[in-house]
């Protein structure tokens, strides 16, 4: 199969990395300087690589910020949980709802720094959001917290989708993180439906199957956030 | 916040403003390979171009489909008025750094 033939598949690889245009106009590039067959698929690995590290690196960001939420979660949260005598308490049910929703949208300040850069007004609002999560998990034991907290959240969430200077902004950071916890709660849900061990109650944790749900959650969540940014804010990139 | 333009964008849009109306991907990688004796990755001219095409400094135009491309378009490149001035600014602070330095013929004040 000669070069001329594999180029429909190169394109079609590189749609997936870069808009239509840009992958016709690489390959016709290639075929234009008659690259042999190897050169032809090295240089497309290359170009690949270089479209897509930003995405791979926001993955492993992504990845890291979980510490950042469980961090502060163990160290302020976990002592205050009477381990002599074990009992829930409802703060205790939203630590973990926080923490939950903080780890989602840690992921996408971790996608929103590789990609966009810290200057980002994305990457600011993720961020924030973020941060006021990871607060509000680890105070939540203070009285009536959960309640003024949600109601402040809901309240602060609603006044910045009413509004049309911020509207577009929220939705790119909601859309994403609803689609990696969708994603994220399909997995678990499938390992209960299949018996397999997600967590560690119980049954040793499945570490295979816990690192394909966390990768096929961060690369719907990629995939949302690169096709959503440019139709909600315009085409910008950082530097 | 205003854009400052790295040595590779530099060099890209130096070599689109060399060839003119025919500043397509190819030309310009021969272009700075003949100016500057130097390859640039394929991945970097096009992330590059990338870049600068969202921040509006180059403008992209197709030509027309060629057999020899497989029946695909040159996409031509073209600085924009703002690209152009962002250039200019660069350069001059080059020359700024530049001045009382003779550094092309080995020898400094």
């Amino acid at each position: 199969m000669n070069t001329m033939h594999k180029a429909p598949i190169a394109e079609w690889l590189l749609t997936h990395v870069s808009t239509s245009q840009r992958a016709s106009e690489v390959v016709g590039d290639l075929l234009e300087q008659k690259t042999s067959l190897i050169q032809f698929w090295l240089t497309i690995a290359r170009i690949l690589v270089a479209l897509t590290w930003r995405w791979i690196f926001g993955a492993l960001l992504a990845g890291l910020s979980g510490f950042v939420v469980l961090a502060p979660y163990s160290l302020l949260i976990k002592p205050r949980w009477n381990l002599t005598h074990p009992h829930y308490e409802p703060w205790m049910l939203w630590a973990i709802y926080f923490a939950a929703a903080a780890l989602c949208f840690g992921t996408n300040t971790g996608l929103a720094v590789s990609r966009y850069g810290f200057r980002d007004r994305l990457t600011w609002m993720s961020a924030a959001i973020w941060a006021i999560l990871i607060a509000c998990s680890c105070c939540a034991w203070m009285p009536h917290e959960p309640n003024v907290v949600a109601v402040l959240l809901t309240a602060g969430l609603a006044a910045l989708l009413l509004s049309s200077t911020t509207r577009r902004l929220v939705l790119c950071v909601l859309a994403p993180t609803a689609a990696y916890a969708a994603t994220y709660a399909l997995f678990i849900l499938l390992s209960r439906r299949t018996s397999i061990p997600y967590t560690s109650a119980g049954a040793p944790a499945n570490v295979i199957f816990g690192i394909v749900t966390f990768l096929t959650s961060i690369v719907i969540e990629a995939i949302v956030l690169a096709r959503l940014r440019p139709v909600l804010l315009g085409q910008t990139v950082s530097g | 916040m205003k854009h400052t333009l790295g040595e590779l964008e530099q060099t890209i849009l130096l070599a689109v403003l060399r060839l003119g109306d025919q500043a397509y991907g190819v030309s310009i990688r021969r272009e700075i390979a003949l100016c500057t004796r130097r390859e640039i990755a394929p991945g970097a001219l096009y992330t590059t171009l990338d870049r600068l095409e969202q921040k509006a400094i180059v403008v992209a135009r197709d030509g027309d489909p060629t057999h020899e491309r497989g029946g695909r378009a040159k996409r031509f490149y073209k600085l924009t008025r703002e690209g152009h001035a962002l250039l200019v600014e660069a350069q001059c602070s080059f020359r700024n750094l530049m001045a009382g330095l003779d550094l092309l013929n080995g020898t400094t004040r």
